[in-house]
């Protein structure tokens, strides 16, 4: 193929100065992490007695069992919920609707975090109180982070739905299948990887939110053992201990953020082998 | 003014020779289709006549509103934004272009297979299976039954019996053409739709379609649409020749295949026929 050579490196060198960035990146967070490993072992981060900065104690288990019950129970409700609403907006609205609709969920996926945050601080914590206080808690941590990843979990699936070949779906009206049955037997099945590595990829973005989930958690370092009790997850515990923070609970908090940025990296390759696979 | 001189034509040239070689009325009859786009014109004024255990070929060059022809008839014409069928198109003496005949009904009734094989991404068993399930074909028996028959009719059977769980899209292009095909028979629809069904096969699996099609004619009314002059020559009964005019489509004439080929007095239909024109 006749390409300009001036334009494909410019793109190669961008490419790399990318994966070149992240891997400074991460480099950095393993050498601000090592000093806490070299003074106490890497197993303190499951061994201490929990998570006493002052006292040099740095257990992440409880944070790290926070984020993830929050991450993906906002995913377990959003990714179900969301491929129904992208059927219903695709094969069930009338015309009018659909476009309105799919107009929304592009205006509510660029909505800033702060904002589905602030909105459970003031309307969802409250009314969790009125039955399981103190209203803080997983649960009001999961219902805004789906609610935040409820649109571009959408956007995904319907933009998967839109890849189906239209040569099947000109088949299956053909033969007056009900609408149902190609939904069923054809578009999911066909859309099923790219749905799997989209939502895959929104796991990811709910393990890194912050903000939202900050407000409206509680922040208690503890493993809940129910719904309605409060957690803190990693993110928050940075971003609520990164201004006072001195010596090892400097690394501690870096540790937090290597962890964060592994599960990260792991997320987005299962995401990306799936939508691999599909096309091999 | 042209049209209604052909129109004319048309009529005189199917209704004596009715009379003579096929006894039954027709099966599907086509009164003054035309098929619009919006402001676009793809067919004007149609009429025609398909008869059982005959195949009718629709020839014409590219743009002549052969295709949109035959989506009316099934009425796939409705999925295509802005199109507006008029006319009357009767199967069985009723009007299935009238919004009271039910679409599904309809397509059960009439079939169709198309240019691109495009079996479903499924096994070649659920191919088959899932769209009698989906009509209503509620015991398994039966369904396997229906399958293993239209595999028979098709000659799919010996290739691809012991390996029915396998997806059908690892079947040869005229393999999936033939399960397209065994697919529309399982519904035991009357009327059999064709669009070009052998323009992206290579010559062998284009004649076992062809056999196919003219061994299916025994029980099913065929119309099929092709650009292949020989190929309509070779298996058809009855050809249509359509033509452009002023953008729009419109069917020239309409009879047997040798009155066409051999002994039609049109000059469209002599220069098209003789790679004159088109």
């Amino acid at each position: 193929m006749r390409t300009s050579k001036t334009l494909s490196s410019t793109l190669n060198a961008g490419a790399w100065i990318t994966v070149g960035i992240l891997f400074l990146i991460g480099c950095f967070m393993v050498a601000k992490s090592l000093p806490l490993f070299e003074a106490m072992g890497v197993s303190s981060l499951w061994n201490d007695s929990g998570w006493h900065p002052s006292e040099g104690d740095f257990n992440v288990l409880p944070m790290l069992a926070g984020s993830l019950v929050i991450a993906f129970g906002a995913v377990l409700v959003a990714g179900p919920l969301g491929v129904m609403l992208a059927i219903f907006g695709r094969y069930y609205a009338p015309k009018w609707l659909a476009s309105v609709y799919r107009g929304l969920m592009e205006l509510l996926s660029g909505v800033p975090s702060v904002v589905y945050g602030f909105w459970g601080l003031i309307v969802l914590v409250p009314w969790i109180s009125t039955f399981a206080p103190p209203g803080a808690s997983v649960l009001a941590g999961i219902i805004v982070l789906a609610i935040m990843v409820l649109p571009l979990v959408v956007l995904t699936v319907d933009t998967a739905f839109e890849q189906t070949p239209q040569k099947w779906l000109v088949a299956a009206d053909a033969l007056a299948l009900q609408r149902w049955s190609k939904i069923w037997r054809i578009v999911l099945p066909h859309s099923l990887p790219s749905i799997f590595s989209g939502v895959t990829l929104q796991t990811g973005r709910a393990l890194g939110e912050t903000m939202a989930v900050l407000m409206v958690c509680g922040n208690i370092v503890q493993v809940p053992s129910s719904l309605f009790e409060p957690t803190r997850t990693l993110t928050a515990n940075i971003a609520l201990e990164m201004s006072y923070a001195t010596d090892f609970h400097v690394n501690a908090l870096f540790v937090s953020g290597l962890i964060l940025f592994l599960m990260t990296v792991l997320i987005v390759m299962v995401g990306a082998s799936v939508k691999r696979k599909q096309y091999a | 003014m042209a049209i209604k001189r052909f129109l004319s034509r048309i009529k005189g040239n199917i209704e004596p020779q009715n009379t003579f070689e096929v006894s039954e009325s027709p099966s599907l009859r086509i009164n003054q289709l035309s098929v619009n786009y919006g402001q676009y014109q793809a067919l004007k004024g149609a009429s025609l006549e398909a008869f059982s255990n005959e195949i009718l070929a629709l020839v014409g060059p590219s743009g002549c509103g052969k295709s949109s022809l035959l989506a009316s008839i099934n009425r796939m014409t409705e999925n295509i934004k802005g199109c507006q069928v008029e006319g009357e198109i009767l199967l069985d003496g009723e009007n299935v272009l009238s919004p009271a005949y039910r679409v599904d009904k309809l397509r059960k009734k009439v079939g169709m297979v198309f240019q691109q094989p495009n079996p479903f991404p499924l096994s070649i068993r659920e191919n088959i299976c899932f769209p009698l399930k989906d009509h209503g074909m509620k015991s398994a028996r039966d369904r396997e039954h229906q399958l293993e028959k239209v595999l028979r009719q098709t000659g799919l059977w010996e290739e691809t019996k012991d390996r029915l769980n396998t997806n059908a899209l690892r079947l040869s292009g005229g393999q999936q053409q033939r399960l397209c095909i065994a697919r529309a028979l399982a519904l035991e629809p009357s009327v059999l739709l064709l669009d070009e069904p052998c323009s992206a096969l290579d010559p062998i699996s284009t004649e076992k379609i062809e056999d196919l099609i003219q061994e299916l004619k025994t029980s099913i009314t065929m119309i099929m649409v092709t650009h292949n002059l020989s190929q309509a020559r070779r298996i058809a009964d009855q050809v249509a020749v359509c033509w452009v005019e002023n953008n729009s489509g419109y069917v020239v004439e309409c009879n047997h295949t040798e009155a066409i080929f051999d002994q039609s007095s049109h000059p469209i239909t002599q220069a098209y026929c003789m790679g004159r024109a088109g």
